[in-house]
């Protein structure tokens, strides 16, 4: 290592960061508690459930909402909640106030009974059902889809796979191009990493050592959350969204260990979703036969999901109807930012209320 | 920020930090040390394999009985959404039927 960075470090430590960490660590526990006060809070009734996983339809907040509804997809590896973080910064709140109907797949905590589960049966199984419960509880034909991150691709893979469920498709950073200079990419090359001995030995990979992982992608930006910590701990505002915010980034879930060797070995080792040899049991996925409308939404700071892997996503498929955002933000940032709060949702909400059927001009009242 | 003290561990930070994360990322890109990672994590899995293979054939608890009941009620549940499945579909099926 460079001396002189070393030895920056150590001085920083000295000259106030030690004591700035102790503050921060110390509170870790009370910001989860707060944390946990906040998070996934909008109301809601679970409509169905399968083994761990449930789907919350939130309570509409104006009446009546546009007929057509929309199914939120957060990935495996992480919490839904991210996407109903606090009352102030949701995004399913922000999109229930435009009138949109919305339901979330929560896949809830994987225990060793998921260890079998696979990615086919997830898709073609498991989120059939979802949708299938979804399309008896509205009343309609077909339903929007909104994944997030691994969710995105299981929203553009189910799209290609049964058409006639899907009335909209949004991808929020799902990765479609893996083989990018993304870290995961990197980590996951054949060469070092064995997903079969992982799987074969561990079952579901566990969630601690997931958390390490996403941790050790930078880790000195603890640093600057301590600091963001210690200069706004008495902002009450402010520690609402980061106490949330720290307990989703802590918070993650064991991955079920079949999805994970298939994730892993057929899209991050050999891309096989962009070279058209995906197969969800014996169907090929055929991206390029997606015609619904579809919004794609990719951020260049985006280290998980690198923009151009997500967007390439608007280019393969076949919609008529099709649009591109790319966001100057992050993985997270896009989902629960203040820059997303102020200028994505706004977009999201416009263009899924005019694919949603009823009056798309205005919010209904 | 009013705070001179923090205004100037911030920037400092700041700066200490974007090429702390720039080492960093070159190191955990780097082919050799991946390959060093990956060699320990495997002896890892290995060994972990190993102890609980000991322990099970001792008659102690280990992970592989754990994993049949699991696998089981695995099998289970799918055999039983299957059959959700085919109730739904044989109900689709009569309601067309009964469609004039």
């Amino acid at each position: 290592m460079n001396p002189d960075l070393f030895e920056g470090g150590a001085r920083l430590w000295d000259a106030g960061l030690r004591a700035v960490w102790q503050q921060y660590t110390a509170a870790g526990e009370s910001l989860r508690e707060q944390g946990r006060a906040l998070a996934g809070q909008t109301p809601a009734s679970v409509i169905y459930a399968e083994g761990r996983a449930r789907v919350l339809h939130y309570h509409p907040l104006v009446e009546p909402p546009h007929p057509v509804p929309l199914l939120c997809i957060p990935s495996m590896i992480n919490r839904y909640y991210v996407m109903d973080l606090t009352p102030e910064r949701s995004l399913v709140r922000f999109l229930l106030r435009q009138g949109i109907d919305v339901y979330m797949l929560d896949w809830g905590t994987a225990t060793p009974v998921d260890r079998y589960r696979t990615l086919d049966e997830a898709i073609a199984g498991m989120l059939r059902r979802v949708v299938g419960a979804i399309r008896r509880a509205s009343g309609q034909p077909a339903v929007s889809l909104l994944g997030y991150c691994m969710g995105g691709m299981m929203a553009a893979v189910y799209s290609a796979l049964f058409p006639q469920d899907v009335a909209a498709l949004v991808n929020l950073a799902g990765p479609i191009n893996y083989h990018d200079d993304g870290i995961y990419s990197v980590w996951t090359r054949p060469e070092w990493f064995d997903a079969d001995r992982l799987v074969d030995t561990l079952g579901n990979i566990p969630a601690n050592v997931l958390n390490t992982t996403f941790h050790l992608v930078r880790p000195t930006d603890q640093l600057i959350q301590a600091l963001n910590y210690w200069e706004r701990r008495d902002d009450p505002a402010f520690l609402r969204t980061f106490a949330a915010l720290h307990l989703w980034l802590n918070d993650p879930t064991p991955f079920p260990g079949e999805i994970f060797r298939k994730y892993v070995k057929a899209l991050y080792q050999q891309n096989q979703l962009i070279l058209g040899q995906f197969r969800i049991g014996e169907r090929r996925i055929d991206l390029g036969t997606v015609a619904a409308p579809a919004l794609t939404i990719a951020a260049r700071r985006d280290h998980i999901a690198p923009w151009g892997s997500v967007a390439v996503l608007h280019d393969l498929i076949a919609s008529q109807d099709k649009e591109l955002i790319v966001l100057e933000s992050g993985h997270i940032g896009m989902v629960v930012g203040s820059d997303a709060h102020a200028k994505l949702w706004p977009r999201l909400a416009g263009w899924l209320a005019a694919r949603s059927g009823g009056d798309s001009s205005s919010p209904p009242t | 920020m009013n705070d001179p003290f923090a205004a100037s561990l911030r920037a400092s930070l700041e700066a200490w930090e974007r090429q702390a994360a720039a080492y960093w990322d070159s190191l955990i890109r780097s082919p050799d040390v991946l390959r060093r990672v990956s060699r320990q994590a495997n002896l890892t899995l290995d060994t972990y394999r190993r102890i609980t293979q000991t322990l099970e054939s001792a008659g102690l608890p280990g992970p592989a009985p754990q994993q049949d009941g699991a696998r089981a009620l695995y099998l289970l549940e799918r055999i039983a959404h299957q059959l959700d499945d085919l109730a739904a579909r044989i109900a689709d099926l009569e309601s067309r039927l009964d469609e004039p």
